[in-house]
């Protein structure tokens, strides 16, 4: 038959469809324990050659952060390129000029040259010990998450990797190497705990972050002032808060609201209303890690978020997308907000005269906080240069690094001998009580031991329901108890 | 026909349904252009003042800037966007040109030869097409990943495959489009066998058969499948956002994520109005593609029996 000639037709089809499909294309293995990891830990060689300049060059590959990001490729190439362009930039107020280019230790930093003194002295810092980095951008959020769990999968991973809420479940799972001893020692000793704490697992440390963040209350000062309360105070407990959003609300008469917290049913609203349950004694488990939703201490925060959620425009608070709530604040749509520190210096660029306080406390409550905004950097357990890239987390809790950060004043510094220097402390007074946040019962957002992501949407889908509708709070919270409880089982 | 007949003629055309209709219309596609004329207006904003500002309706900018759309040509220091327009053309030619041949070819072999387990393996083909694509990232992150001796890779383990190079375009690219496949089954089933009889009866060989005789018959719903090829490929930001790292390798839609998704770090803040406008510049050949070329979308889908 003479169409059998042209059988060989089907072999492109062949060839494309094993493009096509899916195949797992090799020989993935799933991921060892911390205790059981292939690879050698750095943790002895690491700590006899903190000093000692590495005979070869060696390049790691270092994964972005918006906060301090100055491009992709290496820092050497990127450096005078990012100069040349901020000098050009139109959009920097004030203008960059050649002289924010040299910052003296003590002294104000011209906020848009932050991140370029950030990796100039980073990169100073490693080329003294002949390391090249090379700066990559896997983006944030959940394209970030899934690109690094493809790269654990498939170990073509860099050598520091950067996250937020999912990097102690990558810990968790020993996919990250613990830091060396001696390093560890060093930043528990000297560097406040919302740094670190929440990404120490059976007492390693897996992450740091150079500048992370508390929750704050902020407030527009003009929209406060206009409901007749004083500008100028901080509402002094849960009771006064809510008595003043409500002000604002009818002062606002639809056009400006009181506003509160974002909680939609994700980590930036657990984040923001996480510390309001830690305050009351409350939170998202148990000392066991095991989910503990319904708790009285709980159902009293979501009773306030409730009433907050009157005083905001409808569906606003548990919105799916933060965005539109904090965009809000921005356009002075809402006057109180309870947010990370770059709030301050955000409201600033705007124009928006703020007020900024620790987040009232509840009757009987004691003050605590969640970690927010924080950057964590981990040395993966495939890495291809363990020390290099250690050498790196050094570089950012060094103190060039952490005296950049407090002169910025956009975040506070993480170093407890800067933060604890009078100058600070009257320089930066409101970075200073962030930092004060920071060295207290500073926790992070737990992962749950089965099905974490489907344990955390059981929660924010219970409290979303009971901001969102007159129902029992308690019925409500007691099923999705029961939900989560099924699911860890 | 006089003009008193052609004038009741007129009359008994006019239905008031039409007036309604009409007047509907203009408002539907007003609603319908709105994105588009927002995505302009916002333009012309600065950064910190489209943060600043309550839009009602439309954004009006109290101080405009021709800023972003200059970034739209010229590019900005984070956005290299003639590469990214480069990047995005070239994948979108190179990865259409493939959709059409794997598709005439594939359905040229299920509609025409005859061997054993064709009917399954044309199901097994159309079964691919019920994997949501978010399922399909990690595996074949994994399979560009462990590509045998590219990238460092001994067999398939020890460097890096394939990710982060043109390969990933250019193998990737190829893969067959299964709906184009079906389409052109379903078209080719339509034409007389004869045909293809006769052809070979005065000598034709296989080629001449599937290129000079065949597939002129196909055009219309060759041109289907590469508008909608195109459109696909030229607003993908999967395969450059996931595959590739490198800024030179990276197209208009994937680096509008980046840009986007930089913003949404800890406390950073992303530049909506360049991100809007660069927006805009994916959508405007987009959008002038279908413009030109939707006749034969229709065409093409007649052409298979598939439009009724």
């Amino acid at each position: 038959m003479r169409n059998r000639k042209a059988i060989w037709l089907a072999l492109p089809l062949a060839v494309a469809l094993s493009l096509s499909a899916c195949s797992s294309g090799g020989n993935s293995s799933s991921s060892p324990g911390p205790s059981e990891g292939a690879s050698t830990s750095p943790s002895e060689s690491a700590s006899q050659n903190e000093s000692t300049k590495p005979a070869e060059n060696v390049t790691i590959t270092v994964l972005n952060e918006g906060a301090v990001s100055i491009g992709v490729g290496k820092l050497d190439d990127l450096l005078p390129v990012r100069k040349k362009a901020l000098l050009a930039d139109e959009g920097q107020t004030p203008r960059v000029q050649e002289s924010d280019f040299s910052w003296t230790a003590g002294n104000a930093v011209h906020p848009g040259v932050f991140s370029y003194f950030y990796q100039q002295i980073i990169n100073d810092q490693l080329k003294s010990k002949n390391i090249t980095v090379q700066v990559e951008d896997w983006g944030w959020g959940e394209p970030l998450i899934q690109k690094e769990t493809a790269g654990f999968l498939a170990k073509n991973i860099p050598d520091i990797i950067v996250g937020e809420t999912q990097m102690p479940g990558f810990a968790l799972q020993g996919l990250l190497e613990p830091f060396p001893e001696d390093m560890a020692s060093e930043i528990r000793e000297t560097v406040a705990p919302a740094a670190w704490k929440p990404m120490e697992v059976d007492g390693k440390i897996y992450g740091f972050a150079s500048q992370p963040g508390v929750n704050s209350l902020f407030w527009n000062k003009k929209l406060v002032k206009e409901a007749g309360i004083d500008p100028d105070q901080a509402p002094k407990d849960w009771d006064e808060l809510l008595a003043n959003i409500e002000k604002v609300t009818e002062a606002g008469k639809g056009k400006f609201y009181g506003g509160g917290v974002y909680a939609g049913p994700n980590a930036g609203g657990y984040l923001r209303y996480g510390p309001l349950l830690i305050i009351n004694g409350g939170g998202f488990a148990d000392a066991s890690g095991q989910p503990a939703f319904n708790s009285d201490a709980n159902l009293k925060v979501i009773e306030l978020l409730r009433n907050m959620n009157k005083n905001h425009p409808a569906g606003l608070m548990v919105n799916q997308q933060e965005g539109p709530y904090f965009d809000a604040f921005k356009k002075q749509q809402t006057a109180y907000i309870i947010d990370g520190p770059w709030r301050a210096a955000e409201s600033v660029s705007l124009g928006i005269e703020y007020g900024m306080s620790p987040i009232p406390l509840s009757e009987g409550g004691a003050p605590g906080n969640i970690t927010i905004g924080a950057a964590f950097h981990s040395v993966p357990k495939d890495a291809k240069n363990k020390e290099a890239a250690f050498e790196y987390i050094r570089a950012m809790y060094s103190d060039e690094v952490q005296t950049l950060i407090a002169d910025t004043g956009l975040r506070s510094t993480v170093k407890k001998a800067i933060a604890e220097a009078p100058d600070y402390q009257s320089k930066h007074p409101d970075m200073y009580l962030h930092y004060q946040a920071m060295n207290g019962n500073v926790q992070g957002l737990p992962t749950f031991s089965k099905e974490d992501s489907k344990v955390w949407q059981t929660f924010g889908d219970a409290v979303t329901k009971a901001i969102m509708t007159n129902g029992d709070i308690k019925g409500i919270m007691d099923e999705a108890q029961v939900k989560a409880e099924a699911i860890v089982k | 026909m006089s003009a008193s007949q052609s004038a009741s003629a007129r009359r008994a055309r006019f239905k008031p349904a039409h007036l309604l209709g009409h007047a509907v219309l203009p408002l539907v596609g007003l609603v319908l252009m709105y994105p588009l004329v927002f995505m302009v207006m916002a333009g012309f904003f600065t950064k910190q003042e489209f943060m600043a500002t309550v839009i009602h309706a439309f954004p009006i900018p109290k101080e405009p800037t021709l800023r972003n759309f200059r970034a739209l040509f010229e590019g900005t220091t984070d956005a290299a966007v003639a590469e990214y327009f480069r990047n995005s053309l070239l994948r979108t030619v190179y990865t259409t040109f493939w959709a059409i041949l794997t598709s005439f070819l594939g359905g040229y072999v299920f509609a025409r030869l005859r061997f054993k387990g064709r009917d399954q393996l044309f199901l097994l083909l159309l079964a691919t097409q019920m994997i949501p694509m978010t399922i399909a990232i990690i595996p074949t992150y994994l399979e560009f990943a462990r590509f045998p001796f590219m990238g460092g890779n001994d067999i398939f383990t020890g460097g890096k495959g394939i990710l982060d190079t043109w390969w990933v375009y250019l193998i990737g690219g190829p893969a067959i489009n299964i709906m184009g496949t079906f389409l052109v089954k379903q078209s080719l089933e339509k034409v007389p066998i004869e045909l293809d009889e006769a052809a070979k009866v005065d000598g034709a060989g296989t080629l001449r058969l599937l290129f000079q005789i065949l597939f002129p018959l196909q055009l219309p719903i060759m041109a289907f499948i590469s508008i909608t090829t195109a459109l696909n490929v030229w607003n993908d930001f999967v395969t450059p956002f996931f595959y590739t790292n490198s800024d030179h390798l990276q197209t208009l839609p994937s680096a509008i994520t980046r840009l986007s998704s930089v913003g949404a770090g800890p406390g950073a803040s992303a530049n909506y109005p360049l991100i809007i406008t660069l927006s805009l510049g994916i959508t405007i050949p987009a959008l002038l593609i279908f413009f030109f070329f939707q006749k034969y979308i229709v065409q093409g889908l007649a052409n298979t029996g598939i439009k009724g």
